[in-house]
């Protein structure tokens, strides 16, 4: 099972489902049902809560990694999605503005600390939450390099915690989101040009792990 | 091109380079061996990472949404400002900074203005008055410091040096 389908519940992240008030077999795109979240719909808004729920909290983990402040911070985003949808004007999509809030809201998370629960959630994090390892999918077969291959992955996914937070960043929006080096500079509100150079030193950071 | 188009790699793994640009990276790669061999890491390093995505602890959706409209309902003011300042931790942690900077002041103020800064002074100027005296007396040549009042005190009674 992939991360997005064990992050969402009956299916795949960001999958659209049909929005309340839609007629049957057409879905409302987000844009639209942001439109109607801002006129007060709380239907709509729970539309585009059930299609972001896996995939925020996902990427919130992603950048934050830890259970509790993904939640939070993803709730955060949600929050504010209520509260200013009216301020989405469609210059860009939906997804896009969304990711924009959330990212933001994790960055400022780590800047702001939190240092304090992590000091002591520490402990009880560290026996309550599988470590990177295990939370990676299980290889196919069992070989012995299997192992070693387990080994460097987890390696791997260290250094990306390393990482510079806005490297990090743009780095999990493209391996993980997918997303194009105009929309990463989108949601950091940068320009491309400073994505690929983010993308590239993320990139070297990891190389210096694999050699 | 005579730079290496170090940053234009992972665009080009996405095929997200405008033709123009896709023409003159190709290229080079053509022609550098070192960029040739950088780009194939760059596309290893990110092929593992896609294939390999940890996958965040579960998440129980009834509740996060319940927690979530709570969240949305509750009056602005308290859910902002409240819960921030009412970390019990922070607040634990701001309250022993404060007791440890009280403690550090009075005992700066009690070094500053107690017996011991006092003395100092009363010596200085005990000493800085006797100073000519002190001069004529043939004792002083002996004594190594001027800081024993007791010997000072008794500098009346000693015996003046002659001529």
């Amino acid at each position: 099972m992939s991360a997005a389908t064990a992050a969402t519940p009956g299916g795949v992240a960001g999958q659209p489902e049909a929005a309340p008030g839609t007629m049957p077999g057409v879905e409302a795109t987000d844009e639209a049902l942001c439109a109607r979240a801002a006129g007060g719909d709380e239907p709509a808004f729970d539309a585009l809560v059930s299609r972001y729920q896996g995939r925020a909290y996902r990427l919130a983990w992603s950048i934050l990694r830890d259970a509790e402040d993904a939640r939070d911070v993803s709730q955060e985003a949600f929050v504010t999605l209520y509260r200013s949808a009216a301020t989405f004007r469609g210059g860009s999509r939906f997804s896009t503005w969304f990711y924009r809030i959330l990212v933001n809201r994790c960055l400022d998370h780590r800047r702001r600390g939190g240092w304090w629960r992590r000091l002591v959630d520490r402990d009880a994090g560290d026996e309550g939450e599988p470590s990177l390892t295990e939370r990676q999918a299980a290889p196919a077969s069992d070989p012995a390099g299997d192992i070693d291959k387990e080994r460097m992955m987890a390696r791997l996914w260290t250094e990306v915690d390393r990482l510079a937070p806005r490297q990090r960043a743009a780095l999990l929006l493209h391996v993980q989101e997918e997303l194009p080096a105009s929309d990463i500079a989108a949601v950091l509100g940068c320009s491309e040009a400073t994505v690929r150079v983010h993308l590239h030193r993320a990139v070297q950071a990891l190389k210096k792990t694999v050699r | 091109m005579s730079q290496h188009p170090d940053t234009a790699f992972v665009p080009l793994l996405r095929n997200e380079l405008a033709p123009a640009e896709h023409a003159r990276v190709t290229a080079h790669l053509a022609s550098c061996a070192a960029c040739a061999r950088s780009l194939e890491e760059t596309r290893e390093i990110l092929a593992r990472l896609g294939a390999s995505v940890p996958a965040p602890p579960d998440v129980h959706w009834g509740a996060y949404r319940a927690q979530l409209r709570e969240r949305v309902h509750a009056p602005v003011a308290i859910r902002a400002g409240w819960r921030r300042v009412m970390q019990p931790l922070p607040l634990a942690l701001g309250a022993a900074a404060v007791a440890l900077l009280v403690v550090v002041a009075a005992q700066t103020d009690f070094r500053a203005g107690g017996p011991p800064n006092d003395l100092a002074v009363f010596e200085e100027v005990v000493i800085g008055d006797r100073l000519p005296l002190l001069q004529q007396y043939p004792v002083m040549e002996r004594l190594d410091l001027l800081e024993d009042l007791d010997i000072i005190r008794q500098l009346d009674v000693l015996p003046v040096r002659e001529g």
